[in-house]
């Protein structure tokens, strides 16, 4: 009987979990590889940067022409455009010209276009409340930060929003 | 620009010699269309050469970005056969064809092209087939007997340097035909087609020009256009209820009616001369990405080695039940 029992020893527990182990690795392997380009599938391809910026556009998608928007708005004005990722953002006109920035009209709270206030010389948020100075600076929560600086560039007879480069002009 | 003035040069010397076009001409595709490739999928050449015979193409499974590849199109025919000149007289055949590449693939300089196939080149005038269109190719006419196969040098895109070009798997169309065509540019029949009575009666005289049109009565000159005022050509009289009916027959096709016969509206009163003929066939061409390869290559190695792992532990699962059962 002894010798029956030599025959067919088990194998020692060390080598099943060796064998344990590189198989649940290279299935891991398998699964993982597997995986990795259908989760890349999901995620959204990016839009690609526009390096050289945008040229501002009407509601409709037109550019802005410069000589009308100014010869149709007052002397202090704040004109609304679309801008770099499709943000809708204001385009400053100060003493009868357009600022060298721009301010984008997401409200940094939750995400509502800030409308501006002719006559209290404000943007006021109508979702929550939060209010900020002619040149999008936080005067009033529960908004956290500034509105987001672009900065703008008269490019012919057109407005050129591009990325914000440099300090916040605004901070104190 | 040497290769489009080789051709130019040749056009020229064709035309110059005062001799109809004698074959199968891919200019005159390029002269009268912005693509030579209908919405249909039909190649324009089939407009002027209306017999089909089979054409070959031999066209790579897969390309890599920016290799230099060869695609041959075979154009068989039987050589013992000789067609009808513009003249008249028999005479070989010509071979001409087009290759629709997809956009951004284009014909290999000189300098990219390898050894061999500047070798298999030397003799054939390949141009594109228009500035804005350089993925299309033609060529010919060349003599048919020395090109049953013709070699085109293909250039390989780069998506890396060419953003509107993607990896995937394109369309090669290819169209080639041999022999002279059954239409001109100007729309007037050649003479490699049959002829068929023009009313229902009875034919009542055959007029040949020997040499000069004024062998003719006048009535009968007058019918004959001048791109058929050769020796050979016969003016066929039908007599129909409706009065009298002419055809005119330039030389090449034989009669297959005599003077007497009688003859139904649009039976053939000639043989068929046309021995050539025009075919097309549609290719798949993969622009592959080496680093997809690589990668593919990769994970079936991990499979196979996964695999092998399974077994053996189905083995040594095995080694532990016989010991449970036995020991």
């Amino acid at each position: 009987m002894t010798e029956a029992v030599s025959n067919f020893e088990a194998p020692p527990m060390s080598r099943r979990v060796l064998l344990n182990a590189l198989l649940s690795g290279s299935v891991g392997v398998v699964v993982v590889g597997a995986l990795y380009p259908v989760v890349k599938y999901f995620i959204p391809p990016s839009a690609g940067g526009g390096g050289e910026g945008l040229i501002a556009q009407d509601a409709l998608g037109k550019p802005i022409s410069v000589s009308e928007l100014l010869a149709t708005h007052a002397a202090t004005d704040r004109v609304l455009a679309q801008g770099l990722k499709g943000d809708p953002t204001y385009i400053v006109i100060d003493n009868g010209a357009v600022a060298n920035y721009g301010l984008n009209a997401v409200c940094t709270h939750l995400g509502c276009v800030v409308p501006w206030n002719v006559g209290e010389n404000l943007f006021k948020c109508p979702c929550h409340g939060s209010q900020y100075a002619a040149n999008g600076k936080v005067i009033r929560g529960p908004a956290p930060r500034s509105l987001e600086l672009v900065s703008a560039t008269v490019d012919g007879d057109n407005v050129r929003f591009s990325p914000w480069q440099g300090p916040d002009f605004r901070e104190t | 620009m040497k290769r489009i003035g080789l051709v130019f040069c040749a056009l020229l010397l064709l035309l110059g010699m005062g001799a109809r076009p004698a074959a199968a001409y891919p200019y005159y595709a390029q002269m009268a269309y912005d693509n030579p490739r209908e919405a249909t999928g039909k190649i324009v050449c089939a407009n002027c050469h209306l017999n089909a015979m089979p054409t070959r193409a031999e066209v790579p499974q897969a390309v890599t970005p920016g290799q230099v590849f060869t695609i041959k199109v075979g154009i068989p025919y039987d050589l013992s056969k000789q067609q009808v000149l513009a003249d008249g007289s028999k005479g070989g055949l010509n071979v001409g064809a087009v290759v629709v590449l997809p956009e951004g693939f284009r014909l290999a300089t000189e300098a990219e092209m390898t050894e061999e196939q500047r070798q298999e080149t030397a003799e054939t005038y390949i141009t594109p087939y228009s500035d804005a269109k350089p993925n299309i190719l033609l060529v010919g006419p060349l003599p048919g007997e020395q090109h049953q196969e013709i070699v085109f040098p293909v250039v390989a895109p780069d998506p890396k340097e060419d953003p509107s070009v993607a990896f995937m798997k394109y369309r090669v169309y290819i169209g080639a035909n041999r022999g002279r065509g059954q239409l001109n540019p100007d729309g007037s029949l050649s003479n490699n087609n049959v002829f068929r009575a023009p009313a229902t009666g009875r034919l009542v005289n055959i007029a040949t020009l020997d040499s000069d049109i004024s062998d003719l009565p006048a009535e009968l000159a007058s019918l004959v256009p001048p791109e058929y005022e050769l020796p050979g050509t016969r003016v066929l009289s039908f007599e129909s209820e409706s009065g009298i009916h002419n055809l005119v027959v330039p030389p090449g096709p034989e009669l297959v009616v005599a003077v007497g016969d009688s003859v139904k509206e649009g039976d053939p009163v000639t043989n068929n001369p046309n021995v050539g003929g025009f075919g097309q066939v549609e290719r798949d061409l993969v622009l592959q990405s080496p680093d997809r390869v690589k990668w593919l290559v990769a994970f079936l190695a991990a499979i196979t080695i996964t695999q092998v792992l399974l077994v053996l532990k189905k083995k040594q699962v095995e080694l532990i039940q016989a010991a449970e059962i036995l020991g």
